[in-house]
């Protein structure tokens, strides 16, 4: 035999009919492309942190507290300038700036820095030389957007507190904080010199305090960074490097990735899916080949050979059109994620990326192929002679079983690959085949269900619909499974959507709260209630004081922050207390007794001998090691507090309401020094920004959070990620699509025949339409169901699980996407039958040579 | 060419491949419509009828037997036999009860009652041919079409088949006509046809 028969045959043969598989290349394009075009972004966004890791934290080092740095550290960061490192000091607090010209005000990230600021990048000013002149004092310096948004422009004035600022010019290129800049707002820059005039560093202010070094050369950042959380022995104080920050970035994208990398996982399994139901229907049309080819003397190996070939070759063709996709998505990616990306992303092509999706593309369609492909391997030469040759009975269970484990290995594989390790690659590998597994079995079922359930009585053309999904050689686990996995998918995302949209929604007793009022001092609570009672903004001041933990059961924290019995910055963070007599709405107790009841002895005891009374938030508590009954010593402003846990409390963070880890008994905190919050209820934006203005020329040093701008801000963020989400899904939904409708084209012949059988018995046009509609609409309505009902159970489960909250489903929506889906599947339907209603019954009588 | 077929007669058309026989049955069974000329099947002229019409008049008075029996893969022995009733107007009129229980009937008179839940690729061929002819005669149909009857079955079976066909014409007194070129099988036919190239003679008439 000449070495190259099988290639040569496996050209001849294919050509004519290979263009029926394009479905099986278009489905394996869209699962590469998905993975390929998320791996790729990834590296991009990894490459960008790494390469931008200076810009990104603003020096070689930062060292970050909620309170201004102590002596000991003062004289360290000054020994380091001595040794030849830069410093740059940065102070930044959120406050209401307001513009006395245009009357308009605005909340937005205050940051007085020194001369030295910005240690990396260019600043660009307009005009040239506002940055040099501002450091001098007097002036204030923002974005030009922000300007406007003032409706200020240069040589006009400022209010930060109680002092007033000549605008500048406008800044472009300063490094800022990530994190506080996307919920608070835009930045506005001061010199340091003039942030005393603000009084806005009142006891209880909500102030960053930074430090940023640039290191000469010989010093290495991390050793530096080391050396300096080693002799701090004062709380509170965050080292980080460059290198640090950049890694966390590259990491988060990492675990972004992954997490879309799923959904591209899944498209390439449904991929995978369309691949063996496309090969299996081909394969049975090429029975008579088959057996021709056997016949002719070709040994089963060679027939077998020439199939597989031409499966590797449509699988590598699927691979090569998926990274084409997968490289348009990575060009895509970064427009969709604008603005959550803090850097620019410059996307390139790395040709092993590329390479590892097309051996991944070709390795999953060649093994998705190769199980129908065995039925090759089982066709006898009779098949050529007698149409009707049982070939059941002679399956080969051995290769079977290989190349599905062979299956099974590679999803595990691929999984623990995206999701970053071997356990949750089991856990996901096992729930996506669990996934398929159900539906399949619950559309099975369903289907079965129909046609059991349907009375005998039933109008012909809906039995003979009925009857048409379990027609010999049906397809209908395959559609059933395609378009059940796209409703999964689906289903699961609207049911997260929603559930992570309701709880960011910031409902309070059905108003929404517009305004958040910090820093209210001790003398100035009685004069802005009443100012607020006037305004019809009538409210009640929360107290909060602040205080360290100074000892857990009577170990003090920095040992058990020494043996890591509890998180380092536990030990050093400022919690924020308050008292209260009742529970909130928004937190339930789940361990102890409330004030009032009576105290079980052993706390009784403790509060004879001075205790106070606290609840403590129970995940916080566990954390700490801590529950009821417990002792824990605070720091209050230095003075020691002791108090004894009564109860546990469950609190729905995402509530937006002021809540709270530690809530003292009334009468608890007496004497502490305290600052006051307010929330000021739903007002049209008018009213509210005439209140602020009012609240700010009485009380200047006053912080708001305009809590519908923080909303807005969750929501574009979330709603860009949904949107990047939905795109992926689009990968996945769209390969399912296409194995429905390959697999309702591979059935054209089979219902062309029937519906030509039913007309010569009788059957007018309408009763085949209704026979074929009747099949659509079951088909679509039960792979719709299960795999809605499925999804929805799942995105439940994962909202509970993974997110925390509870589902808020939308059955009207869920109730759309049903008819959708159904309508879908009817049209695809609909579109590949056009033929089988034109054909005339002649057919029957032509066909009847065998 | 000019063709008539007394009511309950027996007429065997013959003919080598390519004759043009199958072109004829379809084109007198009302399936495909002929560029010139009529069909009348007794007093409707089928060729005057549109594509709808053809397939109700097909429902109420035609049947059919195919050489390779198509049957409804999907439908079991019984639900195949039911289909033409359900099709037709007087089976319509006739409840669920009574379409199984006629079909039931006619698959117990071929010799099949305990294989009325089968599937035709449960069926062997001889079988598959009985659930056909229970088929074609449920609607006890005027005119039955039967195109090679017996082309697909061994010698044995297919005289079975001859015979059952033969009983259930006279029972129900329908006018049937056979495409086909088992000499055998036309020779039990009143009315012989014999069609080459196009060209249709009358062989002889039975007596």
């Amino acid at each position: 035999m000449r070495p190259w028969l099988p290639f040569r045959l496996a050209w001849r043969e294919g050509r004519a009919g290979v263009r029926r598989l394009g479905v099986f290349m278009g489905a394996v394009a869209l699962g590469v492309g998905a993975l390929t075009g998320l791996h790729a972004f990834q590296q991009d966004a990894a490459a960008a942190a790494r390469g931008e890791a200076r810009q990104l934290l603003g020096g070689d080092l930062r060292l970050q507290s909620s309170s201004p740095f102590d002596a000991e550290l003062e004289a360290r960061l000054d020994s380091l300038a001595a040794s030849g490192a830069v410093v740059a000091r940065v102070v930044t607090l959120a406050s209401v700036v307001q513009a006395p010209e245009s009357g308009r005000n605005r909340l937005l990230q205050v940051n007085a820095v020194d001369g030295a600021f910005p240690l990396v990048g260019s600043v660009v000013d307009e005009p040239r030389g506002s940055w040099t002149r501002f450091a001098g004092g007097g002036t204030a310096v923002a974005d030009g957007q922000v300007l406007s948004q003032l409706a200020v422009g240069q040589g006009d004035t400022l209010r930060i507190g109680q002092a007033v600022l000549e605008v500048g010019g406008t800044v472009r290129g300063l490094p800022v904080d990530l994190g506080v800049q996307t919920i608070v707002g835009p930045p506005i820059f001061i010199s340091l010199d003039d942030l005393p005039e603000t009084g806005l560093l009142t006891f209880g202010s909500l102030a960053q305090y930074r430090a940023f070094l640039l290191l000469p050369a010989d010093q290495d950042p991390d050793r530096v960074a080391r050396e300096l959380r080693e002799s701090l022995s004062g709380p509170g104080v965050g080292v980080r490097t460059a290198r640090a920050e950049a890694e966390a970035l590259a990491d988060g994208f990492r675990n972004l990735a992954r997490f879309l990398g799923l959904v591209g996982l899944m498209a390439l399994l449904l991929g995978g899916i369309g691949v063996a139901s496309a090969v299996h229907v081909y394969v049975q049309d090429r029975i008579p080949s088959v057996a021709v080819l056997l016949c002719l003397g070709a040994p089963q190996r060679v027939v077998f050979q020439v199939y597989l070939l031409q499966a590797v070759a449509l699988g590598l063709a699927g691979a090569l059109l998926g990274i084409a996709l997968g490289v348009t998505l990575q060009f895509a990616l970064p427009t969709l994620l604008e603005g959550v990306l803090p850097f620019e992303l410059n996307p390139r092509l790395r040709p092993w990326t590329l390479l590892a999706g097309l051996a991944v593309g070709t390795w999953t369609a060649f093994l998705f192929a190769l199980l129908p492909l065995l039925r090759v391997r089982e066709i006898p030469p009779l098949a050529a002679l007698r149409a009707q040759v049982e070939s059941g009975e002679l399956r080969q269970a051995l290769p079977r079983a290989v190349v599905a484990a062979g299956l099974a290995i590679t999803l595990f594989v691929l999984s623990a690959f995206q999701t970053g390790g071997i356990r949750s690659g089991l856990i996901f590998a096992g729930a996506l085949l669990g996934v398929l597994v159900t539906l399949g079995l619950l559309a099975a079922g369903l289907a079965r269900a129909a046609r059991r359930l349907l009375p005998a009585d039933a109008p012909f053309p809906l039995r003979q619909g009925i009857a048409g999904l379990f027609r010999p050689g049906n397809q209908t686990s395959a559609v059933l499974t395609a378009l059940g996995f796209g409703a999964f998918l689906l289903g699961a995302l609207l049911v997260v959507e929603g559930g992570l949209r309701a709880s960011l929604s910031l409902n309070l007793d059905g108003g929404e709260p517009s305004l958040l009022l910090f820093d209210i001092q001790e003398d100035q609570r009685g004069p802005i209630e009443e100012l607020l009672a006037r305004e019809g903004a009538a409210t009640h001041l929360i107290p909060l004081a602040p205080a360290r933990l100074a000892s857990l059961r009577g170990v003090p924290v920095d040992e058990l922050a020494q043996a890591r019995e509890v998180q380092g910055w536990m030990a050093r963070r400022v919690f924020r207390n308050t008292w209260r007599e009742e529970l909130s709405d928004t937190e339930r107790m789940t361990a102890g007794r409330w004030w009032g009841e009576e105290d079980p002895e052993g706390i009784a005891q403790q509060v004879a001998a001075g205790a106070v009374r606290v609840s403590m938030e129970e995940e916080i508590a566990g954390e700490l090691g801590v529950g009821v009954g417990d002792e824990i010593v605070w720091d209050v402003q230095g003075r020691p507090l002791t108090s004894v846990v009564t109860s546990l409390r469950r609190v729905d963070w995402a509530s937006f309401r002021p809540n709270f880890y530690a809530v003292f008994e009334p009468g608890a905190l007496d004497g502490a020094p305290v600052t006051y919050v307010g929330l000021v209820p739903a007002m049209d934006p008018e009213s509210a920004g005439r209140l602020q203005n009012t609240l700010l020329a009485q009380a200047p040093n006053l912080s708001f959070l305009d809590i519908s701008v923080i909303r807005e801000t969750v929501e574009r963020i979330s709603g860009q990620v949904i949107r990047v989400l939905r795109a992926l899904s689009a990968f996945a939904v769209g390969a399912g699509f296409l194995v429905l409708f390959a697999a309702l084209l591979s059935g054209r012949f089979r219902r062309r025949r029937e519906s030509a059988l039913l007309k010569t018995l009788g059957a007018g046009s309408r009763t085949i339409r209704g026979a074929l509609l009747s099949e659509y609409v079951v088909l679509g309505a039960v792979g719709a169901t299960s795999g809605l009902l499925l999804g929805a159970g799942g995105g439940a489960l994962a909202l509970a699980l993974v997110f925390d909250t509870s589902a808020s489903l939308s059955f009207t929506t869920l109730a759309g996407l049903w008819v959708g889906l159904v309508g879908l599947t009817v049209l695809a339907g609909w579109s590949v039958s056009g033929p089988v209603l034109r054909e005339t019954p002649l057919v029957m009588l032509r066909e009847t040579g065998g | 060419m000019n063709l008539a077929v007394e009511a309950r007669e027996v007429a065997a058309i013959l003919g080598p491949s390519g004759s043009g026989k199958t072109t004829l049955l379809g084109i007198m069974a009302g399936l495909d419509h002929p560029t010139r000329g009529t069909v009348r099947i007794g007093d409707t002229d089928i060729t005057g009828l549109t594509e709808e019409a053809r397939a109700g008049f097909r429902a109420r008075h035609v049947g059919f037997v195919f050489q390779t029996f198509h049957l409804l893969p999907a439908l079991t022995a019984q639900e195949n036999v039911q289909v033409p009733l359900e099709l037709s107007p007087e089976g319509r009129k006739l409840s669920g009860r009574d379409v199984r229980a006629r079909a039931a009937a006619l698959l117990e008179r071929v010799g099949l009652g305990d294989r009325r839940h089968h599937y035709p690729s449960q069926l062997s061929g001889g079988e598959q041919q009985r659930v056909a002819l229970a088929r074609a005669f449920v609607t006890r149909p005027g005119v039955l079409f039967a195109d090679e009857p017996t082309g697909n079955l061994d010698r044995e079976t297919g005289a079975r088949i001859v015979a059952l066909l033969e009983e259930l014409n006279q029972e129900v007194e329908t006018t049937l006509i056979l495409v086909t070129h088992d000499l055998e099988l036309a020779a039990r036919a009143n009315r012989i046809f014999r069609i080459a190239s196009g060209v249709l003679a009358e062989d002889r008439v039975a007596v």
